[in-house]
C-alpha cells in the first residue's frame, strides 16, 4: 500500500468513525428528545376581582 | 372574562396538557360590592380550572372564611408557604403537586411580607408573613422529593421576586404577581424561566414548555401573551352568564342602596362642598379641617366601607339629601361631614346668608346610640367649636 494509499484509508476510516458517531449523537438527541414533554403553561395575576378590566 | 372563556375554549381544542396558574390577588378591593362580585368571579373561573392559585394579600380581603369557602364551592386551589395564622397553621397548602403530561410539577406561593393585609372582617392582626427567602430555602427540597418541575407563584412584585430567584436555587419557573407588568417574552435569571401577565385580567401568558422526561428540566419554551381586546370574541355562554350576573349585582346594590333613599330636600338647592365656605368662614372652617369630621371618609377607606350605605349617610354630605353625596361627579366631592352636613344646602345660605338655626339637632342623626353611646353635645362640641 502507497503512503497515499494509507492516507487514503485513514482518512476513509475516520470519515466512517465521524459518520458512525454523528448518527449515534443524532439517534441520541433524537431518543432525548422523544423523551421530552410537550407541556402548556397558562399563566396570569393581579386579575383583582375583575370580570371585565377597566376601560 | 368571556374573552378568557374563548382563550380557553381555543387552547383546549388543541388537546395539549395545560397547567394553569395565577400569580395571586384574584379577589377584589375590600369592599362589599367586590366581595359580591369575587363570589361570581370564582364560580366562573372554577370553569377555567385552575391548578394553583398563590395566595395575594387581596385574596384575604374578605377574611378567611370566604377564603376557604370559594377554595371548597369553587375548588380553587389556593396556595402559600408564608402566611400563617397566629398559631403557626398556614392559612393554605404549603404547596401543590400536579401531574400533567406525564410531568409533576410543584406548584409553590410565596406573598411578600411588606404586603399589609387587611380584611373586612377585621383579622388582619391574625397573620404573620414569614421571610420569603428563608420558607423557599426550606420547603423546596422538601417538594423535589415529589416534583420533577417546580414553579414559583411569587406574589412578590417584579424585583422581589427577581431577587428571590437569585438567592433561592431550584426553581424551574416563576411566574410574577402583584405586577402591572405584562411580560412578552421569557427571561432567564440564572436557571429560572421568568414569566408574568398582570393586570386585572387584561393579558393571559401563554408558555409552551419542552421538558425533559427523566428529571423534568425545562429544555426550551416559546412564550405568547394574548391581549383580551377586541379581537378576542367573547365566548356568548359565558358573556350571557355575566350579563345576568351584572344585573344581579346592580339590584344587590339598589336593594342596599333602598334603606337610605333619598328622601330630604330639594331637587332646587344644592351642596356647594366645604371650600366654598372657607372663604367667608376661615376660622370655622380650620376648626373643621382639624377635627374627625374632616376626616370621616378616610375612616371608610381604611376600613373598605366606602359603598356601605349605613355607613356613608353618616361619613358623607347630605347622602338621603337630593344632590348630595354619590360617587360620581360632582357629587363625590362631598365626601366628609362637611359644614353643610350640619348647616344645610349652600345655595340657601348664599341666596340670604342663613343658616339652619339649630345645626346642633343634626348631631344626633349620626352620634345615635349605636354609632356613639358616649355623646354628650357639650363635650362634642369643644371638639368642634367654631
Amino acid at each position: 500500500m502507497t503512503k497515499r494509499g494509507i492516507i487514503t484509508g485513514l482518512a476513509a476510516v475516520a470519515a466512517l468513525c465521524a459518520v458512525a458517531t454523528f448518527t449515534s449523537h443524532s439517534a441520541r438527541a433524537e431518543d432525548d428528545k422523544a423523551g421530552w414533554k410537550d407541556i402548556t403553561l397558562v399563566y396570569h395575576s393581579d386579575v383583582k376581582g375583575k370580570i371585565d378590566p377597566c376601560g | 372574562m368571556a374573552r378568557r372563556a374563548t382563550f380557553f375554549d381555543n387552547l383546549w381544542a388543541e388537546n395539549r396538557a395545560v397547567l394553569t396558574v395565577d400569580g395571586g390577588d384574584l379577589f377584589g378591593q375590600r369592599t362589599r360590592d367586590d366581595e359580591h362580585q369575587t363570589e361570581f368571579l370564582c364560580e366562573a373561573t372554577a370553569d377555567f380550572g385552575y391548578d394553583g392559585i398563590g395566595l395575594g394579600e387581596f385574596d384575604l380581603n374578605y377574611g378567611e372564611e370566604f377564603l376557604h369557602r370559594m377554595m371548597e364551592q369553587y375548588h380553587l386551589p389556593f396556595t402559600s408557604a408564608n402566611v400563617r395564622d397566629t398559631t403557626g397553621a398556614l392559612v393554605v397548602p404549603e404547596f401543590l403537586v400536579v401531574e400533567r403530561g406525564g410531568i409533576r410539577f410543584g406548584l409553590v406561593s410565596v406573598l411578600d411580607p411588606a404586603q399589609r393585609i387587611m380584611t373586612l372582617t377585621g383579622e388582619e392582626g391574625r397573620y404573620v408573613v414569614a421571610d420569603p427567602v428563608q420558607t423557599l430555602r426550606e420547603v423546596i427540597p422538601r417538594i423535589r422529593q415529589q416534583a420533577q418541575t417546580i414553579v414559583l407563584l411569587g406574589h412578590l412584585g417584579d424585583t422581589t421576586t427577581e431577587t428571590v430567584i437569585r438567592e433561592v436555587k431550584g426553581i424551574d419557573i416563576a411566574v410574577i404577581g402583584h405586577t402591572f407588568r405584562n411580560l412578552t417574552a421569557e427571561r432567564v435569571i440564572d436557571d429560572t424561566i421568568l414569566l408574568g401577565s398582570g393586570y386585572e385580567g387584561r393579558f393571559i401568558g401563554r408558555a409552551d414548555l419542552f421538558v425533559r422526561g427523566t428529571d423534568g428540566k425545562v429544555m426550551a419554551v416559546q412564550v405568547k401573551t394574548t391581549d383580551f381586546d377586541d379581537k378576542i370574541p367573547d365566548n356568548p355562554e359565558m358573556a350571557e352568564k355575566i350579563a345576568a350576573y351584572k344585573k344581579d349585582l346592580q339590584e344587590f346594590k339598589e336593594a342596599k342602596r333602598s334603606a337610605y333613599p333619598r328622601a330630604f330636600g330639594s331637587e332646587k338647592e344644592e351642596f356647594l362642598a366645604d371650600r366654598s365656605c372657607m372663604g367667608c368662614h376661615r376660622e370655622a372652617w380650620d376648626a373643621y379641617a382639624s377635627s374627625a369630621h374632616y376626616q370621616a371618609f378616610g375612616t371608610l377607606r381604611k376600613q373598605g366601607q366606602t359603598d356601605e350605605p349605613e355607613c356613608l349617610s353618616c361619613h358623607t354630605t347630605g347622602y338621603q339629601y337630593k344632590n348630595g353625596y354619590a360617587d360620581e361627579a360632582p357629587f363625590n366631592r362631598l365626601i366628609n361631614v362637611q359644614c353643610e352636613a350640619c348647616h344645610g344646602y349652600g345655595t340657601e345660605h348664599d341666596r340670604g346668608g342663613a343658616w339652619k338655626a339649630q345645626a346642633k339637632d343634626s348631631c344626633v342623626a349620626c352620634h345615635d346610640q349605636k354609632n356613639s353611646p358616649n355623646f354628650d353635645y357639650a363635650t362634642y362640641w369643644e371638639k368642634i367649636k367654631h
